[in-house]
């Protein structure tokens, strides 16, 4: 490795964020398909499950890139990381506050509330949502330090 | 994290510290290879712990690596 010229490659987190980012807006995605507009009990037991373990995903693959006694991650990942849980927390609340508010127009109210998963769905669905565009903002962060 | 005003010296005391490579000084310092070029490029501003980590690892003092820029 030279102590020249430094090209950067894409670290732990960048690789994991474009992963989850990608994952999350397909679980969105089945979400709103299977669970919203079929209203499926399976694809929602199924994606509930999956965001509960999207904490252990994270953990376990950095577990299998820590191989030795390097770094996998620092202050530098732990700033982007904490920039794309503000997003998260903002895209949650605002899905959340917007279903709450329709939820109390009685016409929308009764179009959410027909088929018995369509509100959990839409619950389920803004989680996911808020996961993509959270794992989307650290991906973005990488990219433009890397530029 | 971008246009940070605190400037360094890393690449230069790399160099003369026998050409020390950028993992190298990652591996003494316990950060990513990642956030070396980062700072090498102006890019991050590091924790005052990294900073003396960094400062330690050339066996200097933390003046002689980072300094204020105004812009």
């Amino acid at each position: 490795m030279s102590a020249g010229r430094d090209a950067m490659p894409a670290a732990f987190g960048e690789r994991f964020a474009r992963n989850a980012a990608a994952g999350m807006a397909g679980l969105g995605l089945f979400a709103a398909i299977a669970v919203v507009v079929q209203g499926g009990l399976f694809p929602f037991v199924s994606t509930a499950a999956c965001l509960a373990l999207s904490y252990f995903f994270r953990r376990r693959a950095r577990q299998d890139e820590a191989g030795g006694r390097r770094a996998v991650e620092d202050e530098r990942d732990r700033a982007f990381v904490a920039r794309g849980d503000r997003v998260f927390r903002l895209a949650a609340s605002t899905w959340m506050v917007g279903l709450a508010a329709a939820l109390a127009v009685p016409p929308v109210r009764e179009v959410l509330a027909v088929p018995a998963l369509r509100v959990p769905g839409l619950l389920l669905l803004g989680v996911a949502v808020a996961n993509a565009a959270g794992h989307a903002t650290v991906a973005a962060l990488y990219r433009r330090d890397r530029a | 994290m971008t246009g940070t005003p605190i400037a360094n010296d890393i690449r230069r005391l790399r160099f003369e510290r026998g050409e020390m490579t950028q993992q190298g000084l990652a591996d003494a310092c316990g950060v990513t290879r990642q956030t070396i070029i980062a700072l090498e490029a102006g890019r991050y501003a590091p924790s005052l712990e990294l900073a003396f980590r960094i400062a330690r690892a050339f066996g200097v003092g933390i003046e002689e690596v980072f300094r204020w820029e105004d812009a």
